[in-house]
């Protein structure tokens, strides 16, 4: 059972909602006992979204993930007495934890824990439509996670709108390329996702407007420091690079490789730009401190990444031309 | 297999620089852990 609940946690979405929260406590001014507190109400979240999920896609699930061992229902795992008991506790931890983040964390996780209904099940079933499936999913994880990291800190900054819009269209860009390991059973189910609904070329073109988007706007929301332009540019040029191979891209392991790259590359941004608050942020660094340390992270985050998929990019690269 | 172990230094590689980064400015542990994270490798998540 408790195999199950890791399953259903999915550790790198939480992986990138905690590096969400990690940012929003950056950009507050400090990490508290709150703020790694968040850590197990990001993992109950997270729980509570994709069982019901699973629970709703199972069918398809069994069409386009019958070999993913990642998928209890699918794997029948676990009996429906213990997926609604996972289910339902997750629920209850996520919003019992949220009154340490005031009023505003139960209203919010009560929203979310909603949203995870309106999401997955009838009659609105949000995740079958092209449009708002992406935005309101990649709002929820965004801006939850962000919040609850800003108000894990007792503070008196102004909220970061900007920047958490510049993350939310980043989460878009990625939640684009979500769906390319469906294509097979969401046809079957006449589940009109984006990709489906426009193909590779316009999915992967939309993503990169998205990713671009939020690259500037993180950018203005700094205050257009060095040490987040360059190496979000680079990033930014590589990843339309891996956008293009994907869009040419035939085999659905292939597709999968080229997500993953990509995937990587937005941690990897959340990363440096987690440095740059957090240097911000610190008192005893010179100026020139806090400019050259996150240049320096997101350089070798790059420049690993780029090394890591040399290799795969050159045979993409002979195949595609 | 040679291309896998030079995966694997890499990683090693990578992440001492991290280390290093935080041994010297020890308010930058979240982005070591997330470093960190990013390197759980496919197949332990598969199992």
């Amino acid at each position: 059972m408790l195999k199950s609940i890791v399953k259903f946690a999915r550790v790198r979405i939480i992986a990138t909602c905690f590096a969400l929260v990690f940012l929003g406590s950056a950009a507050a001014g400090s990490v508290t006992p709150k703020t790694i507190l968040a850590f197990i109400l990001i993992v109950a979240f997270t729980v509570h979204a994709n069982s019901i999920n699973d629970y709703s896609d199972r069918d398809i699930d069994e069409i386009n993930l019958k070999d993913a061992h990642d998928r209890p229902l699918v794997t029948k795992d676990i009996t429906n007495t213990q997926f609604w008991a996972i289910h339902f506790t997750s629920g209850f931890l996520a919003l019992g934890l949220s009154i340490f983040y005031g009023l505003g964390g139960v209203v919010l996780t009560l929203a979310v824990l909603f949203i995870d209904y309106i999401y997955s099940l009838k009659p609105l079933r949000i995740t079958d439509r092209t449009f708002a499936s992406p935005l309101l999913l990649a709002a929820a994880y965004t801006y939850y996670s962000f919040s609850l990291g800003f108000w894990s800190v007792h503070t008196s900054t102004t909220y970061p709108w900007l920047l958490t819009i510049g993350l939310c269209f980043g989460f878009i860009a990625r939640l684009l390329l979500k769906d390319f390991r469906d294509v097979k059973g969401d046809k079957k189910h006449g589940k009109i996702t984006f990709l489906l609904r426009f193909g590779s070329k316009v999915t992967t073109s939309v993503s990169g407007v998205f990713w671009i988007a939020a690259m500037l706007i993180v950018v203005a929301a700094t205050s257009f420091p060095f040490g987040i332009i360059i190496p979000l540019l680079i990033g930014s040029v590589m990843v339309c690079k891996w956008l293009l191979l994907l869009s040419r891209a035939r085999s659905i392991t292939e597709q999968q490789e080229l997500v993953a790259i990509i995937a990587k590359a937005a941690n990897f941004a959340i990363i440096t730009i987690l440095a740059y608050l957090l240097c911000h942020q610190h008192v005893g660094l010179s100026a020139t401190e806090k400019e050259v340390i996150p240049l320096a992270v997101g350089l070798v985050l790059l420049a690993f990444n780029w090394l890591q998929n040399l290799d795969y990019v050159k045979v993409t690269n002979g195949r595609s031309n | 297999m040679r291309k896998e172990k030079a995966q694997i230094v890499l990683s090693i590689v990578e992440v001492s620089f991290f280390v290093a980064l935080v041994v010297a400015y020890n308010f930058l542990w979240p982005v070591l852990l997330f470093v960190a994270l990013s390197h759980v490798p496919a197949k332990v998540l598969k199992k």
